[in-house]
């Protein structure tokens, strides 16, 4: 089996144009070119929308997810029915809905520029997903939690707050990191709300330096922007799972 | 039995190229539609700039204009005039040395001038009023330039398409779009809430394109026309009704 691997990995070293791919991705004037504003502008940017985004969908998920879970019928009619359409929506149309959409129907233009309809998309989005994992935590918290803490005299909204929840986001972190991390790389699509040179992020920074300059090397930096910045992230997963198996046994 | 489908199938190839050509003396317009407000088709005929222009043309040249919406590449590789499925083509073709390769041009008949267009309610008469204001421009384009190089203080925000464009200035998101004169112009003319307020000239423009043999004299009567319509007004009639 390892013999046939390495018969391939030949293969494929030895049939590409290594020459080709080092001037059309590997090009270091260009490279060179794009510093700073890759990282001061484009990496910047890309940080902003995601954390601004991931703030906005995290609380609005958190209410989403206690919808969901509410005695209250309509409630969690109309939090399932919120989490089954962002889901189910491409996040591009999502943004463009967003974006063009809301100002078109209401005459409100949304304020911050890119930067506010773009967080406001992508935590729509977030939201949706962000939902069903805290739901799914709130509910890996044993019953006896929440029945310990009724009959110590807490009313289920304290309850909630200082009891669940706490151990719910323990639970969570992984896979909330995860919906982070998919974040990152949802912000490429922003870019069809029009950008101005400062409001760029990554990907559309890269598209712009590639039509310039016609040349595929603009993709190679800042994909590796993008693991600079996720590698860390979904290092820090891989650390809090562990962590948690740990404290299980 | 076979001479008779012989004979069939002859009978039926020349009854198809008698419909094709239509009247023996129509001048048969090869173009690309729908490009508005240059080509297009309105409740199944063939109309736009270039078409009228075209009609006009004919006219003075005491001709029917049939037209053959055939696309863009037979046109500009010479294919279709060589071919024989029309003489002439008009399709927003822009006048390049590389084209001239394969094809011949007429005079000039339009300059592809960048243009500003504004949302009525913004009040914007000009450039200059977009000083804190929104700019729409398509990315990579004459026009982005343009509105670079000549930046009034606006902020420029590029988009991927026209479609894009048009969309955030519906949404108020943008208070005017500056690119080609053709895409504003058809906005223009469909939508009462916008207009165009400035052009800026390019050295761009379109051509009637020919065969590159055997239409010396199809050409030289063109321009011609082309001429006459421009001294008798008829060429600016045109114009205005479409930009």
């Amino acid at each position: 089996m390892y013999g046939l691997l390495v018969l391939v990995a030949i293969a494929l070293i030895f049939f590409a144009d290594w020459e080709q791919i080092g001037e059309s991705f590997f090009n270091v004037e260009i490279m060179r070119d794009m510093f700073p504003e890759v990282v001061t502008i484009a990496a910047r940017n890309t940080i902003v929308y995601t954390a601004l985004a991931f703030a906005l969908g995290m609380i609005w998920a958190l209410a989403l997810a206690l919808m969901k879970l509410s005695s209250v019928r309509p409630y969690r009619w109309f939090a399932m029915g919120y989490i089954e359409l962002f889901r189910g929506l491409p996040a591009l149309i999502t943004i463009i809905l967003v974006g063009f959409g809301l100002p078109l129907a209401f005459g409100w233009r949304i304020p911050g520029g890119t930067l506010g309809k773009g967080a406001i998309g992508l935590g729509i989005v977030a939201a949706a997903y962000m939902a069903e994992t805290i739901r799914a935590g709130i509910q890996a918290v044993p019953r006896g939690q929440m029945e310990a803490a009724r009959s110590l005299g807490m009313s289920p909204g304290t309850a909630m707050t200082y009891i669940i929840l706490p151990q719910a986001f323990r639970i969570i972190i992984p896979p909330l990191t995860n919906e982070l991390v998919l974040l990152i790389k949802d912000t490429s699509l922003l870019f069809v709300l029009g950008s101005t040179p400062q409001s760029k992020e990554l990907t559309k920074f890269a598209r712009d330096v590639m039509a310039a300059k016609v040349n595929a090397t603009p993709l190679t930096v800042v994909a590796v922007m993008y693991l600079i910045i996720t590698l860390p992230l979904t290092y820090l997963v891989r650390r809090l799972e562990r962590k948690a198996e740990a404290e299980k046994r | 039995m076979k001479r008779f489908k012989y004979a069939l199938a002859a009978l039926l190839g020349s009854a198809l190229v008698a419909s094709a050509c239509g009247g023996s003396d129509a001048l048969v317009l090869c173009t690309d539609a729908p490009y508005p407000p240059m080509e297009m088709e309105i409740d199944g005929e063939f109309t736009g700039f270039d078409i009228e222009l075209m009609r006009a043309i004919a006219d003075e040249l005491g001709r029917e204009l049939e037209v053959n919406n055939i696309g863009f590449d037979p046109i500009t590789s010479g294919l279709a005039m060589e071919s024989g499925e029309c003489e002439i083509a008009a399709a927003s073709i822009t006048i390049t040395e590389e084209r001239e390769q394969n094809i011949d041009f007429s005079d000039p008949y339009f300059t592809a001038d960048q243009s500003l267009l504004v949302a009525l309610d913004s009040g914007i008469t000009n450039l200059a009023g977009f000083a804190g204001k929104n700019l729409g421009v398509q990315t990579g384009t004459t026009g982005e330039m343009y509105a670079n190089e000549n930046d009034p203080g606006a902020t420029i925000i590029s988009f991927e398409n026209p479609g894009d464009i048009f969309t955030a200035l519906a949404a108020g998101e943008i208070e005017g779009v500056l690119q080609d004169i053709v895409p504003n112009a058809d906005y223009a003319l469909n939508n009462d809430d916008a207009e165009i307020v400035e052009t800026y000239p390019t050295n761009e423009s379109y051509g009637f394109a020919v065969a590159e043999e055997g239409s010396e004299d199809l050409l030289a009567d063109v321009n011609e026309a082309l001429a006459t319509l421009r001294d008798n007004g008829t060429y600016d009639q045109i114009y205005n009704d479409w930009f």
